[in-house]
């Protein structure tokens, strides 16, 4: 039976479990119409994961992040967000030609799949992240919170210290360039495990339990979450943060993401395609 | 000279203060307050004051209040205010916000245990902070950009007309990257891109994506000071991913700025010289484990 992009998106629909939000889930390159062959998840559809997918006929992909690289608004501008083009700006851009000609040539199609899949009870991106962690077992729900949504997210660890901790997750998450604040040899066995973009406030619920002593995250805002956890370590509380980058903490939650429209999508493969972590460290 | 204005708050602050403050070595009429130590920053800065900006303002503590010591720094954390505080500097210049987001808004954490703790200390400690980003930047040349391109050691290697790119005899990402870390002392350095790409034009960056799209296309190598990961890296990545010989360099927002925070306090003691003005380094307080890899 032939299924379409927007049938795929139809089914997901119907099985996201709360009310459809008409946002920024949208169709971002291609045509709604195409015949679906394959569907992949990423954390963003990077030129590498495109021709992947092309190359094994996913011809649907599944986007957290935008495949044109801009948010086109200024909302978050006081709060760390970012001020990019907009499209009209942006088709001007000699890399935008290259990519959607790339998108074209292959019949791909590109669709956003972020607040919805946000907006579920269960934060897949929490579990996902977790899982790949293998920090699972060790959750610790709070009592009068839904289990795995967003803000419920400590976890009893291996104890060991900050360094010893940090080195066993990038095999873990693939991470090559985590970034830690605090001494290498600190104690920690509670962690409070956040995903993608950090400000202030939500840093501050995570650690709210003096029992944490080792925040994990994505990407925390330097003007923000960033000073704002330097200050708790100046006045006394003994707690190490580490920080993955945007693209590894949300990545394991594209895995979830690609698991769970298996559950609906039978007719065609579903499969995961990570984006991989941008940096490297220096020598 | 610059003129001295007292308000009457002021002035009725001084008398007393006069009384209590004879160990500070100074006499009665030098007694100087924060808010006049700003009017003489807006004297000399050589640019119009804008009246409207929400950064450039006091953030914290009484602006009629005396200043025996200045701290110039690139973020007003509570460890800078504790160490200025040590040292007797009680009137903290930062180029970034106090409590956590660009426009200091205090309703969203009025609440929060940090804030008052930390509002607290400042108080306590009859201590002063005030904003200074803007206006340091719109200087010309800009004060931020001053300082930092000299911590860089680049300046001879300035492109004509442009304080942000640099030609530099044929090099790599990485030893440009290695000599940036060295140079800044940042050990939260991150690269996107072969380390190994053949680079002789760098280009200074911004914060935000169309800052970026533009200078890439100049240059071989763009440094940048925090950027959001989602399109500034993206963007770089999906140049370098269909085939562009580009590369990029991203550091901390601390290792981007810092310098010109010193240069602050350097410009700054050439008018105020009745108190003793002090560089406090905010620092770079991200670490990359040394077993992280350079294959990616």
């Amino acid at each position: 039976m032939e299924m379409t992009a927007e049938g795929v998106i139809e089914r997901i629909q119907k099985n996201i479990g709360s009310t459809w939000i008409h946002g920024t889930d949208i169709c971002e390159a291609g045509s709604p119409k195409t015949e679906v062959r394959g569907v992949a998840t990423s954390f963003t559809a990077t030129f590498d994961v495109l021709r992947r997918a092309a190359d094994s006929g996913h011809n649907l992909i599944l986007t957290r992040e935008r495949p044109f690289w801009s948010h086109e608004n200024t909302a978050m501008e006081h709060s760390g967000g970012s001020v990019g083009p907009v499209r009209s700006e942006l088709v001007k851009d000699p890399l935008f030609e290259r990519k959607s000609e790339f998108i074209e040539k292959n019949k791909l199609v590109v669709w956003r799949l972020q607040e919805n899949w946000d907006a579920r009870a269960v934060d897949g991106q929490l579990v996902g992240l977790a899982m790949a962690l293998g920090w699972e077992k060790g959750y610790r729900p709070r009592a009068g919170m839904a289990a795995w949504s967003r803000n419920n997210n400590e976890f009893d660890i291996a104890p060991a210290t900050l360094l010893e901790t940090v080195e066993a997750m990038k095999p873990k998450l693939k991470c090559h360039a985590p970034r830690v604040i605090g001494d290498a040899g600190l104690r920690v066995r509670r962690a409070a495990l956040l995903h993608g973009f950090l400000l202030a406030p939500e840093l501050s619920r995570a650690v709210e339990d003096p029992a944490v002593d080792l925040v994990v995250c994505g990407e925390p805002v330097e003007w923000e979450a960033g000073p704002y956890f330097m200050d708790l370590v100046a006045s006394g509380r003994k707690i190490g943060m580490i920080i993955l980058g945007n693209e590894v903490s949300e990545e394991p939650g594209s895995r979830e993401a690609a698991a769970w429209i298996r559950t609906f999508v039978k007719d065609v493969p579903v499969e995961w395609m990570p984006a991989g972590d941008p940096f490297r460290a220096l020598k | 000279m610059p003129k001295v204005e007292f308000s009457r708050r002021g002035f009725a602050r001084l008398a007393g203060a006069a009384m209590v403050s004879g160990g500070w070595g100074f006499a009665e009429g030098e007694a100087l307050t924060a808010r006049q130590v700003v009017e003489r920053v807006k004297r000399h800065l050589g640019i119009p004051w804008n009246d409207h900006t929400y950064r450039d303002v006091f953030h914290a503590g009484d602006p009629d209040g005396t200043v025996h010591g200045i701290a110039s720094t690139f973020m007003s954390n509570l460890d800078v205010l504790q160490r200025a505080h040590a040292k007797g500097l009680n009137f903290v210049i930062s180029h970034e916000p106090t409590f956590w987001s660009d426009d200091d808004a205090i309703a969203p954490v009025r609440n929060d245990p940090m804030f008052q703790l930390k509002r607290n200390y400042i108080e306590r400690n009859g201590m002063m902070v005030f904003r200074l980003h803007d206006h340091w930047h719109r200087r010309k040349p800009d004060g931020i950009f001053e300082g930092w391109n000299r911590a860089l050691g680049w300046n001879d290697r300035l492109v004509a007309g442009n304080n942000r790119m640099w030609d530099l005899p044929e090099t790599t990402l990485g030893a440009v990257a290695e000599h940036v870390a060295t140079s800044l002392k940042t050990r939260s350095v991150r690269l996107v891109g072969d380390p190994e790409l053949a680079v002789r034009r760098v280009g200074r960056g911004s914060h935000t994506l169309d800052g970026n799209m533009a200078a890439l296309a100049l240059v071989d190598a763009l440094l940048v000071s925090e950027a959001r990961e989602w399109d500034s890296i993206e963007y770089v990545r999906d140049a370098v991913q269909s085939g562009e010989k580009k590369g990029l360099i991203l550091i901390s927002h601390e290792a981007g700025e810092e310098a010109g925070m010193d240069n602050f306090a350097t410009w700054l003691r050439t008018f105020v010289t009745e108190v003793p003005v002090e560089f406090v380094p905010t620092g770079d307080q991200m670490w990359i484990p040394a077993t992280s890899t350079r294959t990616g």
